[in-house]
């Protein structure tokens, strides 16, 4: 009997079914034992701790996913394909900023843009074309002003126009009024208030540059660098004719003309015909003489006309500007 | 004997759960899964030693062992069956050398100093607490280093407590290979519990 078991011979312990005589030495050599003992009790705390680990792991969450129907393929790791993700997506957007410098599909986007754009002009509110603007100057001259074209409309003033303009300029620059582009206007060789009759050139009563009686740069008997009648830029719409939808306009408060000294030692008699404009809010504007009597007569048909009040002329249930010939009569009794 | 007694239970339980999942059919493949699940997932985590790369791999055989339950054609049993599987799965885990860099890079898996955190509490005296501690540690150890083939044989055998010819069944090699590697694992083993006393 040899004195101790071989290395393989305790290994036999463990691996397979051990001879009846290594049982046997086991039991009776205390040395053997110790190293029997000592491995097996190694492997059991080792195979104690490897279970209690896997099943603290262990999730019991998978017989849902079996009980169902498996799932395709096998997706490897998630770090793997969130990698994966990252760069198809990350490819996707560089395609697409790629794609966006190139030129034909920049002007591709732009049409299609372009056809998707909804044409909001029925749906905004409607803008009185009547009420809008107007304008007036002058440059304290004695006469009205005379009859023209309208400068050029521009959205911003820089010169208001003359009816003699500047000879030589330093800084020459094309007078304008501010206004929409479908003012009405004139064919004619000099600036002038389109709605003034003809005469002397002059630049108007009014001040503040400009042409006509009112205030400021623009054409017109008001204030601003506009023209017609009303406050500010653009363009009063001009005054209406009678007819058409427009009603004339009635008078509600008249002032007589005087005689003049000159025509009542002179027996003078006749019409004096004034061309007035109503306004909105029923104030002659405007008022200028169409068929002159002279001797001072006409001085005061405009006086008188020019303190009449009048019902203004409707067009749609709205009072516009409407232009109304007025005949005053100077008769000598 | 101490040891004898120990191993018994161990075998008596393991028949237990074998005896569970007794009837045959693909109908209750559920029963399937859930007896042998923690076998499985436990040889998978002893061998990759990495939990998500296990419960991937557990998912994995189970899959597969789904798709290929009809070609069971119950010669071997079920543990031998599903082994062998599982066994394939870690050697194709092991080879993909593509994702090695990154594994060993990303995650250090659970180094050897930390498997005597689960052993139970109630060892009789402190003395032997430090000493199992120790034991399992140089046994873990060995276990990390040995190659594939050896540790593979010794995990079916010291842990799932297989006998020799299922694991020759389960690793296709012959039962004197499975021995000699069986040995030389042992052998590993005990020379570092020297080295430890």
């Amino acid at each position: 009997m040899n004195p101790h078991l071989s290395a393989l011979e305790i290994s036999e312990c463990f691996i397979g079914e051990a001879a009846p005589f290594i049982a046997e030495h086991v039991r009776e050599c205390d040395r053997c034992r110790a190293e029997v003992t000592l491995l097996g009790d190694s492997l059991y705390q080792f195979r104690y701790s490897i279970e209690r680990w896997s099943s603290h792991l262990d999730h019991a969450e998978y017989q849902v996913v079996y009980r169902t129907t498996p799932a395709r393929g096998h997706y490897g790791s998630p770090r793997i394909a969130g990698l994966s993700s990252l760069a198809v997506h990350g490819a996707l957007a560089a395609v697409i900023v790629v794609l966006g410098t190139f030129q034909p599909v920049q002007s591709l986007v732009k049409q299609r843009i372009t056809a998707l754009e909804i044409n909001l002009r029925p749906y905004l509110a409607q803008q009185d074309k009547a009420a809008a603007g107007g304008g007036g100057g002058g440059a304290h001259q004695l006469l009205n002003a005379s009859k023209g074209k309208l400068p050029k409309p521009a959205p911003r003033q820089f010169t208001p126009p003359r009816v003699d303009p500047v000879p030589d300029p330093k800084l020459p620059m094309v007078p304008s009024i501010i206004a929409p582009d479908d003012v009405p206007n004139i064919q004619a060789n000099n600036y002038g208030d389109p709605l003034s009759h003809l005469g002397i050139p002059s630049n108007g009563i009014g001040s503040s540059g400009g042409i006509g009686i009112g205030v400021g740069g623009g054409v017109g008997s008001d204030r601003g660098p506009g023209t017609g009648v009303g406050f500010g830029g653009g363009f009063s719409g001009g005054p209406y004719r009678i007819g058409g939808g427009v009603s004339a306009p009635s008078v509600l408060s008249k002032v007589e003309p005087e005689y003049s000294e000159e025509a009542r030692k002179a027996k003078w008699q006749g019409t004096v015909v004034v061309s007035v404009i109503v306004d909105e809010l029923g104030r002659p504007r405007n008022v200028t003489v169409l068929r002159s009597l002279g001797l001072g007569l006409d001085q005061k048909a405009v006086e008188a006309v020019s303190q009449w009040r009048f019902k203004p002329g409707l067009k749609g249930g709205k009072p516009v500007p409407v232009f109304a010939t007025i005949e005053v009569n100077f008769r000598l009794l | 004997m101490d040891l004898t007694v120990r191993m018994d239970t161990l075998l008596t339980l393991g028949a237990a759960e074998a005896g569970n999942a007794g009837t045959d059919g693909a109908s209750d493949f559920d029963v399937l899964v859930q007896t042998y699940r923690p076998r499985v997932f436990r040889f998978l985590l002893a061998s990759v030693r990495d939990r998500e790369s296990a419960e991937n791999l557990t998912q994995d055989c189970f899959l597969r062992a789904y798709r290929a339950r009809d070609q069971f054609r119950g010669e071997s049993n079920r543990t031998t069956w599903l082994m062998q599987i599982a066994i394939n799965l870690v050697r194709k885990h092991e080879s993909s050398s593509r994702l090695k860099f990154w594994r060993r890079a990303l995650r250090p898996g659970l180094s050897p100093a930390d498997l005597h955190e689960w052993l139970p509490d109630h060892q009789v005296s402190p003395e032997a607490a430090v000493l199992a501690k120790e034991q399992v540690n140089a046994i873990w150890s060995v276990v990390t280093q040995l190659s594939e083939r050896q540790r593979t044989v010794f995990l079916l055998r010291f842990v799932e407590e297989m006998d020799l010819l299922e694991i020759a069944g389960a690793t296709g090699m012959k039962e004197g290979t499975v021995k000699t590697h069986l040995f030389r694992a042992l052998q590993s083993v005990r020379a570092k519990l020297e080295v430890t006393k």
